[in-house]
């Protein structure tokens, strides 16, 4: 099948979750904002914007928690011995925090939010995610789905990059379906759909997200040099995207 | 010490009746500058002393990496409990046995090239090389700047329970370094690696600071590119990026997995005939000199795809058994995760040969315009086996149109690695072994490809 029109996008909770990543998560990292990590995994398309600026609909917020008690990025204190709390990234669309350690806390004028972890003894403490995750919202999925004239349902995704401000992103779909008038069409199965979109312009499109997080999708993220391995939670709920151009 | 804690192991482990044994002890002097915003944020050292082993009896098998223990008693209580846990397992599917001896010789054992005579005294002098490159990328046009350069030494000793009984020794570097503008859009970048600093490193890390300061300048007012098919030349970076993956698939263990689609593609032509890539373990002046593999077998230069032709996997000893081959000196004890190893077959150095073209050359191919990309990062898969693939360029990027240079950014590689392959049009005569993090290494030189697919963000 094939999409010359824009068309409706709901992405599944993984979907979600690596969106929350890779396109909040990454960027929101202090470190990466102020320069230390531009040769490796590179900057950040925060670093020219101020704290408060707008950069998706109000119905898209995301936050990273180490809190969450049996997930793989949990922790009580993180590695510079701060005391972990829950960071609200993006409130509403609008950029709220960074992540922090002590020494991108003091840069910042702020303080540590305790985002400072070491994969190993020999490893210095850089500023990691933990669990990050899109906020859940008031629909349930078939609320989302029959508001929907012609549209794709993307469960989960095969290929995905982005690059290295964290603005250009990419993700393939696995198991895609075709929704029509309101309804998921199960047997109609929509292969590798590919959603190529800029940052600003994926959760500017935003208007809908489900009423709960799968907190499930496990993952490992890399960063620094040499590189660390911090293992993480990538999750979110459903999340209805307007509008949409297909790669 | 060295020859003394092997020993003492394989002693250990042929006591218990285990059928095969390889201990590798290895110390690692390691040090690393790390720089951003022109200034050095790190300079560290590691002392690192560890043992890889690999055990196996009746078919099961168990391999681990462990840091030396304080005493004998608690290297055997070690040892131990990876036995009795290899014990419980299945037979591996990958297991057969390990290279049964007596000693060969290795040609390439008393190479003089990989060993920096000036390693301790160079380390005095790295912090000036690195705020030279700064200072030269400053000087060409860049306005921040950050990179790293790594430098080290390894001390060898493997020995196996076949009779194996060796050491071996070299250093090597890696220097890498990115030119920025203020903001965010308009970098340039270099990358080198090599086995001795005091020699090879100096004037190539200054040049390349100067390299990434100009290429960041050129990069002024770059204009969103058009999403299409184009002719490209890749820089070796790129090349790196892209061109390590079909060969390092010529691997039993990926058809194995399910990850490779070279299985039955042995004799095929996968690129023009001009197009050579070995796996070549002992190139001098790279950062990678093994005269063994890790079960002792001597290795040598082996052509993967040579003349475009599929020529050969790379086997261990077991894959050979398994597939009726001969090992080719490919034996590695990889990580297979939660600090196991697994001993399977992979690449020492993939080594893409040069061709007779200089970059005026490939620019001037022919009167179409072609797109230069210095370099990539993040080469994804959509299907692994079909070769579809992207990776999305940064730093240089550069519409060349009757001889102008055109600055242009924000567009990604959407194509298929057998395609571009198939593809490619002419070699630079210029192959050099890059390293930049994780994302890619080995010797590569800039290429020119017909028809790439280029795409952009939608929204």
């Amino acid at each position: 099948m094939k999409f010359d029109k824009p068309i409706d996008m709901i992405v599944g909770t993984e979907v979600a979750g690596i969106i929350s990543h890779e396109n909040v998560g990454h960027p929101s990292e202090g470190d990466r904002i102020m320069g230390r990590e531009a040769a490796q995994a590179g900057e950040s398309f925060w670093k020219n914007l101020e704290i408060g600026a707008t950069v998706g609909s109000e119905y898209v917020s995301v936050s990273d928690d180490p809190t969450i008690i049996g997930s793989p990025g949990y922790y009580k204190y993180d590695d510079e011995g701060v005391p972990a709390r829950k960071r609200k990234l993006m409130v509403k669309g609008t950029l709220n925090e960074p992540l922090l350690n002590r020494d991108y806390g003091a840069r910042f004028n702020l303080e540590s939010n305790a985002a400072a972890r070491a994969d190993g003894y020999d490893r210095e403490p850089i500023i990691r995610m933990a669990s990050t995750f899109v906020e859940p919202g008031d629909f349930t999925l078939e609320e989302l789905v029959e508001d929907i004239k012609e549209g794709i349902y993307m469960k989960n995704f095969t290929e995905w990059n982005i690059d290295d401000v964290r603005y250009q992103s990419k993700y393939v779909g696995q198991e895609c379906y075709y929704i029509k008038d309101g309804r998921i069409q199960e047997n109609i199965r929509i292969k590798r759909p590919v959603l190529e979109l800029t940052s600003v312009g994926l959760f500017t499109a935003v208007d809908g997200c489900t009423k709960e997080v799968a907190f499930k999708h496990t993952g490992t993220c890399g960063k620094g040099d040499p590189m660390q391995v911090a293992p993480v939670y990538l999750c979110g709920p459903e999340v209805r995207m307007r509008n949409i151009r297909l790669g | 010490m060295n020859s003394e804690i092997t020993q003492t192991i394989l002693d250990y482990l042929e006591k218990k009746d285990v059928d095969a044994v390889i201990v590798h002890y290895r110390h690692e002097r390691d040090r690393q500058i790390k720089f951003s915003e022109n200034q050095i944020d790190t300079n560290k050292i590691w002392l690192n002393e560890a043992i890889d082993f690999f055990m196996a009896k009746d078919g099961k098998t168990i391999g681990a990496g462990i840091a030396i223990p304080d005493s004998d008693k608690q290297l055997m209580e070690i040892l131990d409990k990876y036995y009795k846990t290899m014990l419980k397992l299945t037979p591996s599917p990958f297991y057969r046995d390990i290279f049964d001896g007596p000693q060969p010789t290795y040609p390439n054992l008393k190479s003089t090239k990989v060993r920096d005579p000036k390693f301790d005294s160079i380390a005095l002098e790295t912090p000036d090389l690195v705020n030279d490159s700064i200072e030269a990328s400053l000087k060409a046009g860049s306005k921040r700047n950050a990179g790293t350069l790594f430098f080290g030494e390894l001390e060898r000793h493997l020995q196996t329970s076949k009779g194996i009984n060796i050491s071996f020794s070299q250093t090597y570097w890696d220097f890498n370094i990115r030119a920025m503008d203020e903001g965010t859009d308009q970098t340039g970048t270099g990358n080198i690696a090599g086995s001795i600093l005091s020699e090879e490193g100096p004037d190539l890390i200054r040049k390349l600071g100067q390299q990434a300061g100009e290429t960041c300048k050129k990069m002024n007012n770059a204009k969103q590119g058009t999403a299409g098919t184009y002719d490209v030349i890749l820089s070796p970076y790129v090349s790196a990026n892209i061109f390590s993956e079909l060969p390092s698939q010529a691997n039993p263990i990926a058809v194995m997995f399910g990850y490779s689609g070279l299985k039955d593609k042995i004799g095929e032509q996968l690129a023009p005939d001009f197009v050579t890539i070995t796996d070549h373990p002992t190139k001098e002046h790279g950062n990678v000199f093994n005269p063994f593999d890790f079960e002792g077998v001597p290795t040598k230069e082996l052509p993967i795809i040579e003349k475009g032709i599929l020529k050969n996997f790379v086997h261990n000893t077991s894959t050979a058994l398994m597939f009726d081959a001969q090992s080719t000196g490919n034996s590695f004890l990889g990580d297979s995760g939660g600090g196991l190893r697994v001993l399977a077959p992979g690449n020492h150095a993939l080594n893409f040969n040069p061709g007779t073209n200089t970059l005026d050359d490939l620019v001037d191919f022919n009167t179409k315009p072609v797109i230069y990309i210095q370099n990539t990062w993040y080469k994804r898969f959509t299907n692994q086996i079909e070769g579809i693939f992207s990776t999305i360029p940064r730093d240089g990027m550069f519409l060349i149109k009757n001889g102008e240079w055109q600055p242009i950014k924000k567009l990604r590689i959407s194509d298929n690695l057998y395609n571009v392959m198939k593809n490619i049009q002419a070699v630079g005569n210029d192959t050099q072994c890059v390293k930049w993090w994780d994302e890619y290494h080995d010797w590569y030189p800039h290429v020119r490809i017909a028809d790439v697919h280029l795409t952009a963000a939608t929204k």
